[in-house]
């Protein structure tokens, strides 16, 4: 059996390759304890909390308002306008780099540690 | 499927996976220059990492045995020689230094006056521990009345002569930013492109972190927490003076040790100035000459100096920022009411 | 009332391909798969082949039909498989469509199957983030996924490709 790869069939083999080690380093957890929520609200710049003030943020966007609560250092989607509610049902969350999204409305919710969040502190 | 594809595939395959593979961070921490430094190095090749960390933290060292303010060295000798008046000469490093030294005193219109080393001894600050007490009126007055100045200091190539007795060279406000700068250069030559050196809170960055630029904390002189973050972009310095890094208090009264040569006490109006700037001896000495130049001051010698980007964190605790600063760094939350943006143009004069 | 529905050559050759695909497709899902979810996709070297020899549209048919009636068939019409199976399906064909321009010259059965099946994969795991498992630990299994795309996308474009050759030597 003949079996030629042509130009194109090697910058996809090649590509796709590539995205093994990327999508690893991409989606590889962060240590470290969670300092601070990030709230980003459609493209935004992300609206940053600490996590270890008792709070509830009212988020406004695509389908509505959201209620997100921060609580002994952790954080859950207290209320949102969308259908599923998946992002609700996914309770509580309190490791760094976890993240809650409401996709249908286009919020989402990171939790973030101070070792990720900065390479260093000036002061 | 012939052989020869089959083998140039699985070539293929290892150099893909190989050559995509994301350059791990190396860190290093070491004691030295009188403080912690923090080193990261984005570098494919670990061997070639450590050995440029190593290298580094000698040269730290170095440095820091001969520019040290009152120890003795190669400065504490230079000094010496300054009060003769004879001409003399030095290491090529220091010399370096001193003329730094000299042209920022110069563009700060002398609030950065290096020279004043007596005056900060008489104060209590050459020293390790901390002073008990500020010195008397008459004691300032008589060191006012000596005038040193880094005008004093004459340079004819690699000659030095001083011109006053009363000179002692005190380099700690710029000696760091420069010693940072010319590791991260040194860091360079060895072929090493992302680094990021973090001297007891100053930073000089060059390159990135990999994902996206060094990114910065700056934290808030009161002590809580983060005030603003800032990305770093290629070879850059983020240096900070501020009121509480060595401090004393005396009958209730706080007393640091930033002092306005002008009237021989600290300076009051001033929390802490947070400076960038690509060279790290004129960002240590700006954010110096900043804060000894007070929220009505600082346009004027920011304009001098050539600083663009400066943050102000005032007694009041207002944060005054000039426009690029502003375009600059990202507040955190709940600090937009203290800002104040304040153009370094507008400093009085006709425009 | 006299309704008359035509039935092409076209059509028919449609519906060979396509129920050939189905035949493949229930048989594997017989079989266990080491990782949950994901299998070589064998019916999709049906897929490779009708869209070399008869275009895209030709194989969005194939395909599509392949993933309602192999839904039926299973039981899992309407349930969240069949939205990932359909949505895995779509994305497939999509870069199918992308790579359209350049199957004259620059790409063969391997790209557009590797592509196809990385696609594919990916897409069913954001599916799946998104509506069944919406925390990001999910996202972990990418690198794992990926490399399992490429393996079968190759894989299935090796038995494509055998099967081409003989039949263009037949024909």
């Amino acid at each position: 059996m003949k079996f030629k790869l042509r130009a194109g069939d090697w910058i996809i083999l090649v590509g796709c390759l590539c995205l093994v080690p990327l999508s690893w380093s991409l989606t590889s957890q962060h240590p470290g304890e969670p300092t601070a929520i990030a709230i980003t609200v459609e493209d935004s710049t992300p609206l940053v909390y600490p996590i270890n003030s008792n709070r509830e943020i009212n988020v406004s966007s695509k389908l509505g308002d959201s209620i997100i609560e921060i609580k002994d250092s952790r954080v859950r989607f207290l209320r949102s306008p969308c259908h599923g509610k998946i992002c609700m049902l996914s309770g509580w969350h309190q490791f760094s780099g976890d993240q809650i999204a409401c996709l249908p409305n286009r919020v989402s919710v990171s939790l973030l540690s101070e070792q990720e969040r900065f390479d260093g502190i000036n002061f | 499927m012939k052989t020869k594809h089959a083998a140039l595939l699985l070539l293929v395959v290892v150099v893909a996976l190989s050559a995509c593979q994301r350059q791990l961070i190396h860190r290093y921490q070491s004691f030295s220059f009188g403080t912690l430094i923090e080193l990261k190095i984005r570098h494919a090749d670990k061997t070639d990492a450590d050995k440029a960390s190593s290298q580094l933290f000698a040269y730290f060292d170095a440095k820091h045995k001969e520019w040290h303010a009152w120890e003795p060295g190669k400065l504490s000798d230079l000094n010496e020689q300054l009060t003769s008046g004879n001409w003399f000469t030095t290491d090529d490093s220091l010399i370096n230094l001193v003329k730094l030294a000299k042209t920022a005193s110069e563009m700060s219109n002398h609030l950065f006056n290096p020279a004043i080393g007596k005056l900060i001894a008489s104060w209590g600050f050459h020293s390790s521990d901390l002073p008990l007490a500020p010195p008397t009126q008459s004691k300032i007055n008589s060191m006012l009345a000596m005038q040193p100045s880094m005008k004093d200091i004459i340079i004819d190539g690699n000659k030095l002569r001083g011109d006053n007795p009363h000179i002692k060279l005190d380099l700690g406000a710029i000696a760091k930013g420069h010693a940072v700068s010319e590791a991260i250069q040194m860091l360079r030559k060895t072929g090493i492109d992302h680094a990021l050196i973090n001297a007891g809170g100053d930073l000089c960055g060059i390159g990135d972190q990999g994902d996206r630029q060094w990114r910065i904390g700056i934290r808030d002189p009161s002590g809580k927490g983060i005030l603003a973050s800032i990305e770093l972009g290629n070879n850059e310095c983020v240096f900070t003076s501020g009121d509480y890094e060595r401090h004393f208090n005396y009958q209730g009264k706080k007393y640091h040790h930033i002092i306005d040569p002008r009237h021989g006490y600290p300076a009051q109006q001033t929390t802490s100035v947070t400076v960038l700037h690509e060279n790290g001896a004129m960002a240590d000495a700006a954010s110096t000459a900043l804060f000894i130049a007070g929220p009505d001051g600082w346009q004027e010698i920011a304009k001098k100096m050539g600083i663009g980007a400066v943050m102000m964190v005032d007694s009041e605790g207002r944060i005054i920022l000039s426009p690029s600063m502003h375009e600059r760094i990202r507040l955190e939350p709940g600090n937009e009411s203290r800002v104040v943006i304040t153009s370094i143009a507008a400093s009085g004069s006709l425009q | 009332m006299n309704q008359h529905i035509e039935i092409t050559e076209e059509d028919r050759r449609i519906a060979s391909f396509a129920a050939l695909a189905i035949a493949i497709h229930v048989l594997e899902s017989s079989f266990p798969s080491p990782v949950p979810g994901v299998k070589p996709g064998l019916a999709n070297i049906i897929t490779l082949l009708v869209l070399f020899r008869y275009g895209w549209r030709f194989a969005a048919w194939v395909s599509l039909l392949r993933v309602v009636a192999g839904s039926l068939l299973l039981g899992t019409f309407m349930t969240p498989t069949f939205l990932l199976s359909l949505s895995g399906a779509l994305a497939s064909l999509l870069s199918m469509l992308i790579l359209l321009p350049f199957s004259r010259h620059w790409v063969g059965m391997t790209g557009v199957s590797v592509l196809a099946s990385v696609c594919h994969i990916m897409a069913q795991l954001l599916v799946a983030w998104w509506l069944f498992i919406p925390h990001s630990g999910i996202l972990l299994l990418t690198p794992v996924l990926i490399t399992a795309g490429i393996f079968f996308g190759l894989f299935n474009a090796i038995i494509a490709t055998s099967i081409e050759q003989r039949l263009a030597r037949t024909v």
